[in-house]
Order: structure tokens, then sequence, then C-alpha cells
């Protein structure tokens, strides 16, 4: 080796360890080990991400000493995503954005009675995962210009076509169903600005006047965790209320669970490091977005490991995938937001501001003269995780119990959680109404096997098609963008993708249709959710037809597409016998059990806080809904419901307090004027 | 008699609240910011948070609230609705370009009115075009016709933002510039420039200062001028960058005209709009007199105070701070007003592609 080269790495090594030995001697590793247990609280409650937990921080950052602070950043960054799996797991609702793909086999393990083993999986994937994202970093943000320069965004374009590709690998058993529901995504996420033409889309201002609150709501597009939350929770939790029991169908949950975790993460240890990778190498490109990278890593899981048919039943490796990846793409993430000072992430975003107010500017100069600070950086990072993961699988048996527990003595602490959660998306009204909206659009969905992860995807990558679409267009001529290299693996990537998703389908086709007649007998409520969306497709197309051709073109096209998917499978109803695969209908199973409860009713128990709010306010329905469940629906003693509220009230206040958060306020509040926290 | 008792009781009264000055001791006040937290509004009411909270009296505890319900217009609605008749000075407001740009074009969007609201304390900033040294310009005024000629491209948010600004520009000097839509943020802008599929790029004071004078400095970009700075009634050079021209002073080059007539009036209305005062702390217009003297006075000593100056300058770089109600006055009226021979031109420009 030439000497000037060992003499480079000398330097950095010893940079290294001198950052090292900052943050683990003086104060730095108190507020570190700080930000790590509020990343924990943060990344546990549905609906805070690291985002909503950093910005919370700024305040107390401002004025610190720097390593400190970075310190206390990072813990929190970089724990988030490992204790958001709780949530993920134990009741299905994703805690971050990152543990949406957690929910797919992390839920149904937990069903299964084996929570605790699904939780140590995902932590020590986490931690692997989180320590790889670091190692990365160190080895490459010295010569990770030139890799990140190299995607364009033609690049981002097929990256983005990629993730659309996951699709066919992850839908239920009808391909047509599953692209309505990605056609169907594209179109909520088209709600809002136009990215090309900057003009208001889908949000009613063709009917309603442009002043109208919905039309306002509307005209800011629909958060994504408003999405996540009401598409994959609203449905798991009406199910389960209905049938009355607790989350797991065992009573004595499965013993040495965390051993075992432990164990399933070292026997697939070659997942865990190729989802990681997926993790560093996707979160290093800025643009695409870390919302889709769960989702990419999942499939891959699903696409490269042998018997893969009880995935999305409750399968560990489908827990062990996304979890490596979601923890790792933070690292990778972190590379252009202190390169460029282009954020990764919206994570990194807030970090980014967080490290401006101590007065460090990340940007290209900083790999140049402050490269003791990333390696500062870097070291939190992993410092953090391992505390992070240490406190998680601690914590994974007791908390499991939870999932013992009867579902509907939970279900108001849940409901109150979700609807909050929901709620500081972009503290609207507009969150509650259209999250509920999506719900039970979500719950018909699951009932009739429309692939509720392909509505997902599609909403994610639907912003960024769009876009990177347009802009590559304008870039690129055609032969341009096929002489890319990297452009064109990704095509290939793609094709091998949509290959092994039609694989995967058909043989889905083989078991679907050896299922019994009863669950694909034909129904009349399948036809009106038919009819429903492809009404929701036609809409799109005649209410955006007035806008520029570059605001139109793309939802014009999805809605057309959905149209004809729509008439596919009419035609496949139409023609085909009952028993056939395409009328799937979850109900037909349960006809005649007086043991389930009516869908609606438990549907109307969900919303019924909201209806109360209108008239006295969020604040004081919400308390008032867990004490009326609790002592009405749940049957649980006066005085367990009264105090299950106050509590209630108490965390709310709380808070509201330290968030500097108000509740909407109902007809009562318009009238008279209430003191904190219920005005 | 009971209502002579009752009157003399609201008198004294009155006179009591009247006399006691305004005082936050305790109390927490609140930054209504209609942009999401991290972003550079967020952390420039972050970093003048504190210094308020030094210098009002009673030192109230100053927090800042993201409001990001309906974007950052929906949001600025919404504090009108809200706060928009308060009289204590409880929840004040911090504005941006992205307020006043949709305000400007007359967004029907839009409900709040500028002339209800007092202006408490305004920041400046300045922004600097760049182009890719590939295209061999080194001044723009002696190489402006090789500029001409290269391929230019622009990579915008939309032509109502703050991109108004420097596609106006490219118009007025007849540059041949593709603007291509849908960058998020000048951040993206300047990733597409340093990919090399745009060509020409500007960015604000601050974030030229961090991450493209390096890059002027290796020679992989040549900064070509300045918006400018406001001064005395006129647009001149940006005292950050003595050596690189301003636009007006490129327009009368380049084309031999006077920076003068409809089109110039729009620009630097859009100017003053999105640069020259930007970011407001504002109170609605119904505040009691002596709660805007209190901010006021607050934000005269903030100016004063060179460790928050030094806070400010590093965010925005070096520009006017805005204080005292009449220099306020008049630089909001520049910043939201427009003459409606100039609001037509706006309107119709808008709509050319």
């Amino acid at each position: 080796m030439p000497p000037f080269f060992l003499y480079v790495i000398n330097i950095m090594f010893e940079a290294l360890f001198a950052a090292l030995a900052t943050i683990v001697s003086g104060p730095s590793i108190f507020f570190l080990i700080l930000g790590v247990l509020i990343g924990l609280v943060v990344g546990v409650i549905p609906g805070f991400g690291g985002t909503v937990g950093l910005s919370l921080l700024l305040p107390f950052v401002f004025g610190m000493e720097p390593v400190s602070g970075i310190a206390m950043m990072m813990g929190l960054l970089s724990v988030v995503a490992t204790s958001d799996t709780f949530p993920a797991v134990l009741i299905g609702v994703p805690g971050s954005v990152s543990a949406q793909a957690t929910v797919m086999d992390g839920f149904p393990l937990a069903k299964k009675g084996q929570a605790a083993r699904a939780l140590s999986a995902a932590f020590f994937s986490s931690l692997f995962g989180g320590l790889f994202g670091a190692v990365l970093l160190t080895m490459v943000i010295q010569i990770a210009k030139p890799i990140i320069l190299a995607f364009g965004t033609g690049e981002m374009l097929m990256l983005a076509i990629f993730g659309i590709s996951v699709v066919g690998t992850l839908t239920g058993s009808s391909i047509f169903k599953g692209l309505v529901a990605a056609c169907l995504g594209m179109i909520i996420g088209c709600i809002g600005i136009s990215p090309a033409s900057s003009e208001y889309r889908l949000d009613f201002s063709t009917i309603l006047e442009v002043q109208n609150p919905v039309v306002m709501y509307l005209g800011g597009g629909i958060h994504l965790m408003v999405v996540a939350i009401s598409i994959f929770a609203f449905p798991e939790i009406v199910e389960l209320l209905r049938s009355n029991k607790a989350v797991s169908e065992k009573a004595e949950l499965e013993k040495s669970g965390w051993f075992k975790g432990l164990r399933d993460f070292l026997s697939n240890k070659f997942l865990v490091l190729r989802c990681s990778f997926i993790g560093s190498v996707i979160g290093l490109i800025p643009g695409i977005g870390g919302s889709c990278i769960d989702w990419i890593s999942y499939s891959h899981a699903k696409t490269t490991v042998k018997n893969n048919e009880n995935f999305g039943k409750g399968d560990i490796r489908g827990v062990i995938g996304p979890e490596s990846s979601s923890n790792s793409k933070e690292g990778g993430a972190l590379i252009p937001t202190l390169l460029f000072g282009i954020p990764g992430s919206g994570g990194t975003a807030i970090l980014m501001g967080g490290l401006i107010l101590l007065g460090v500017d990340p940007g290209i100069t900083m790999v140049d003269t402050q490269l003791d600070l990333i390696y500062t950086i870097i070291w939190s990072l992993a410092v953090a995780n391992i505390f992070g993961a240490i406190i998680c699988v601690a914590m994974a048996k007791p908390i499991s119990q939870l999932t013992t527990i009867n579902f509907t003595i939970l279900a108001p602490f849940l409901i109150s959680l979700i609807l909050f959660a929901i709620f500081n998306s972009t503290r609207s009204w507009g969150d509650l109404i259209f999250a509920t909206f999506i719900g039970v659009i979500a719950v018909y969905m699951k009932r009739f096997d429309y692939s509720r992860v392909a509505l997902m995807i599609g909403f994610v990558l639907s912003d960024s098609i769009e876009t990177y679409l347009y802009q590559t267009m304008q870039f690129y001529t055609f032969s341009e963008l096929f002489i890319r290299p990297i452009f064109l693996v990704l095509i290939l990537v793609s094709a091998f993708s949509i290959y092994s998703g039609i694989k995967i389908i058909n043989k889905k086709d083989k078991i679907a249709n050896t299922k019994s007649d009863v669950l694909n007998a034909k129904s009349r409520p399948q036809w009106v959710f038919l009819i429903l969306l492809s009404i929701i497709s036609v809409y799109t197309v005649f209410v955006t037809d007035h806008l520029q051709y570059l605001g139109k073109i793309f939802p014009i096209s999805v809605g057309l597409f959905m149209f004809l998917f729509c008439i596919i499978i009419g035609i496949q109803m139409f023609i085909s016998k009952s028993g056939s695969k395409v009328f799937h209908d979850a109900e037909n199973l349960i006809l005649g059990n007086t043991e389930i409860r009516s869908q609606w009713l438990t549907i109307f128990w969900f919303i019924s806080p909201l209806f109360l709010s209108v008239f006295i306010g969020f604040y004081i329905s919400i308390g008032l809904f867990v004490f009326i469940f609790l002592s009405k629906i749940a049957r649980a003693s006066f005085r367990f419901s009264l105090i299950s509220s106050i509590g209630v009230w108490i965390a709310l206040a709380a808070i509201s307090h330290f968030m500097i958060m108000d509740f909407p306020p109902g007809i009562l509040q318009g009238y008279i004027e209430l003191p904190w926290p219920i005005n | 008699m009971l209502k002579k008792i009752l009157a003399v009781i609201a008198a004294s009264l009155f006179s009591v609240t009247a006399a006691l000055a305004v005082d936050y001791s305790g109390k927490t006040v609140t930054m209504w910011i209609p942009f999401k937290a991290g972003g550079g509004s967020d952390t420039w009411a972050r970093a003048i948070g504190p210094a308020f909270s030094a210098n009002l009296p009673g030192n109230p505890t100053v927090v800042v609230k993201n409001v990001t319900d309906g974007k950052a217009i929906g949001a600025s609605n919404k504090y009108f609705a809200e706060h928009g008749k308060d009289k204590d000075g409880m929840v004040v407001f911090g504005t941006s370009g992205s307020v006043q740009m949709p305000f400007i074009f007359k967004d029907e969007r839009v409900r709040y009115q500028y002339k209800n609201m007092v202006p408490i304390f305004a920041s400046g900033t300045g922004g600097v075009v760049y182009v890719r040294k590939d295209m061999g310009v080194t001044d723009i005024i002696k190489d402006f016709n090789k500029l001409k000629g290269q391929k230019l491209v622009y990579g915008s948010q939309g032509k109502t933002s703050l991109d108004a600004v420097p596609i106006l520009a490219f118009d007025m000097l007849g540059l041949p510039v593709n603007v291509v839509y849908g960058m998020k943020g000048r951040k993206a802008g300047r990733a597409a420039i340093l990919r090399g599929e745009t060509t020409i790029d500007y960015q604000t004071t601050a974030s030229y200062l961090k991450h493209v004078k390096p890059l002027v400095e290796k020679g992989e970009m040549v900064a070509v001028m300045t918006w400018g700075a406001p001064s005395g009634g006129e647009v001149s050079r940006d005292p950050n960058f003595p050596d690189l021209p301003a636009f007006p002073e490129v327009y009368e080059a380049v084309t031999g005209n006077k920076f003068k007539g409809t089109e110039a009036k729009s620009w630097t209305a859009l100017f003053y709009a999105g640069f020259a005062t930007q970011k407001y702390v504002m109170l609605p217009k119904s505040a009691k007199k002596d709660v805007v003297k209190a901010w006021q006075n607050a934000a005269a000593a903030i100016v004063n105070d060179p460790a928050a100056m030094k806070v400010l300058n590093k965010k925005l770089g070096k520009y006017d701070q805005v204080t005292g109600s009449k220099a306020l006055k008049s630089a909001l009226k520049k910043a939201t007003s427009i003459d409606s021979k100039s609001e037509k031109f706006l309107q119709s420009w808008k709509d050319t592609k």
C-alpha cells in the first residue's frame, strides 16, 4: 500500500477514535441517552416519528454545547426506527413511517402469541442495520460525492418505477385488484398542488368554493401518516373489536421469546446484510424518500427466501427484512445531508435545522474542515443504536403481555391514541375526517382482498413518479438516457421484480382456487364496492381535465388505467362462477356467527369520539369516550373506567403542553371561553 | 346612583389596566410559523425567539408553533381567523416570501390582508445567480452573448413561488432559459445543477455562502450576478457581494434600456416581497398600542444585541434587520403592495409558458 494512503487511513482512524472518546466521556453520553429515551417514547407513540421528535428537541438544542446537542439529536433519530416496531407488532399500527412494512408479518406473529420473538428479532436486525449504516457512512463519506451525483432524475424515476414494480410481489391473489389499489393510492397522492404546474388538483374546488375548509385542507395534500394509519390500523382494529378477543390467539405467550428472536436474526444473517445494504444505498439518494425503502426490502425478503408462502401470515423473515433496512437508511440519508446540505429523509431534514442551530453548517466544506464532527455524528448513531436496542430487547417480553388482554379493554386507549396520532399529522380536522373516510375504504379493501400495500406504495411514489417523469423528459433525450449505466441496471432490476411478482401470483392462483367455495361466494357488496372505485376513477378524469397539460396528464392517465382495471375485474366477476377467486369476501366466513359484532357498529364506535368532538371539542370527548366505552361496552368497573379516562386526559394535557398543540374545538368552545387544555 | 357607581368602578378599572405596563412574566408567547419545523423560516424563528424572550418585558417563554394545516396559505389564513382580533400579543405571526408571493399574485385562497397587520421586525436576504463552469462565462455582461448561446436550464419550484424573481429576470434579460418545474425547494435545484442536469441556478445568500461559494472557489461554478439589495429606494449592489453586479445593473448594461417601466416595477415588487424584507414578525392590527410598543422596543433591543445579531447574520447573510415603526411600515408596503399596472402585467405573465 502506498505510504500516503496509509497516512490518510491513519489520520482517519485517529479522528475516528478521538470522536468516540469525546462521546463516551463527559456530559455528551448523558445527552445521548436522554435522546435515546425520548426517541423510544416518540417511536412508540403512533404518529410521532423522528421528524416530530426532533422538532420537539430543537428549542432545547439551541444554545447547547455542539457535541452534546449532536449526541442528543442523533440518539433520538437513530432509535425511533427501532422502537416504532412495538406498536407495529403489538397492535398492527406502525409507530412511525419506517415500520409500515413491519406490520405485515409482525402483527400476525403477535396473533400467534409470538410477539416477543418478533420484537426481539426486529430489534437485533434494527441494531445491525443501524451499525451497518454507521460503518457505511464512515467508509464512503469522503468518496460519496460522485456516487450521489450519478443519480440523476432519470435514475430516480427508475427507482420510483422499481418501487411500484414490487406491488406485484406484495399484492393479493388478483393482480387487477392490486393494480386498482395502486392506482387509487396514486390518485390520493395527486391531491393537492401539482408538482409541475403548481395547480390545485382533486380538492373539490370544481364543486365547492375555494375558501371552503375541505378545499383548503385538500389543497395541502393528504399526509403520509394519515394514509398509513387509516389504511393499516383502522381495519385491523375494527376486526379485533368485532371478534372481541385478545390480539394473541393463545392465552399463554411462547416462552424464551427474545432468545428465539436472536436465533432468528442469526440464522437469517445474509438477509439482514442484504436488506441493510438496500436501506443505506437507497437512503443515500436524496429525493426518493425513505418511505418506500421498507416495502422494497420487504419485497426483496419475500422474493429471495425459500418457502415464502407464509409471508403476510406471520413469517419472521418478513419482520427481519424491513427492520434491517429501516435503520440502516438513516446512515445512508446522513451522507447527502452532511456532504451537500441536502437531506435524504424527513428526519435528517430537521436534524440539519438542528445542526445549523448548533452552529454546525453541513455542507461540502464540512468533510474537509470538520471531519471530527462528522465522526462524532457517526459514533453517536452507532452508540445510540446499541443503547436503544438493549432497552427495547429488555422491554420486549413484558410489553408483549399486552397482547393477551381482551382487545375490547385496550380498544378505547388505542382509538384515542390513533385519533390523536392522525390529528397530529397536520393538526387539522381534515386529518380526522379523511382518515375515517380512507379507513372505511380500507375495511372493504381488506374484506374483498384489494391489496392495501399496493395502495400505500402507489400513494408514496405518486409524487416521485410524476415529478421525475416530467423532469426526465425535459432533461434528457431518449438516446442520452439509454447510455446511462445505472439507469439501464435499474430497468433490469425492475423487470426482474415484475417477473418474480408474476411468478408469485401464479403460485397464489393455485392456492386461491383451491380455497373453499364459501370464502369466494358471490355477494352484492362486492359489486357496490367495485362501482364505487370506478366512480372515483371517472371522477378523477373529469375534474382534472380543465388543468394545464402538465397538471392533468398524470392523474388522467392513472384514472383511465384504474377505470380499465375496474372494467376487467367487472368482466371477471360477470363471467366467473361463484367460488372463483375474484369473489374473495372475508365476510362470508363469519356469516351467521353471532359472537362476531357487526361491522358498522364497530366502525361507528371508532368514529363516535369524532361526532362527540363536533359538539364538545376533541379533548373532552376523548376522555368521555374512554369512560363510556370501558363502562358500557367493555363492562369494566366504574372505578377502572373513571381512572382510565382521567389518565387519558392527563396524558393528553401533558402532550398538549409539551408539543404546543391545541386540540380541535367543538361548537361548545365557540360559545364559551374555556380554560386550557379544553379550549 | 347604581349607574354612577358602576361608571366609577369601570373608569377606575380602566385607568388601572391602562397604567399597568405590558408584562409577560410567567407567560408563554407563541410565534405562529406557517411552515414545518427545520425549514428556513422555522430556524429563523427559533433563532430570534430566545432574543425576544430576553428583551420583552417580563421575559416570557417564547415558543415556536409550526402550523402546516393547508400549507403556508392555509396556516396564515388560520392565524387571522383565530388571532386576527387579539389584543394581548400572546400569539405573533411569522411570515416569509412564500406567504407574500401568493398575496401579490392574488391567489384566491389568500384570506389574509397585510393592511391588517403591524410589522414588528423584518429580516431581509439576497440571492446569487451562478452557472456551471462549462458555460464558459466569467462576466455576465461581457460574456452575455456567449451565455445566451448555451443550453440554459433552470430547475424551479413553480412560477408563482419565490422563483418568480429569477424567471422574470431571465425573461427580462432575454435569456432563453428552459425552466423545468417540480423542484422541491432550492435545495433540489442545487442538487440538479451539481448533477449537471440544470446549468443556471440561484441560492439565497446564506445557502450560497455555505454551499456554492466553496464550489466557486474550486472552479466548478461561476457566480454571475446578485438580485441586489435595497438602498435609498433603488435596488443596487448587494454589500455582501460588492464584486458582483446586481440584476438591474445587468439589465441596463445588456438591454441598453433604463431599469424602468412595468416589467421593472413588477420585478422590484417581487424582489421586495421575496428578498429585500422577506421574513416578518407581525402582530394583528387589533393589538393594543402599548403591546405593539413593547414588541417594537424588544425588536430594537435585539438589533443592538451583538450575540443575537451574530446568529441572525449567519442564518440570513448580513442584511438589514428592519425595526422601528416607520421603517417597517414602508418596508411592508413595498413588500406587499403593487400598482395596478404591474399587477395586470404579472397576472398575464403568470399564464404564459
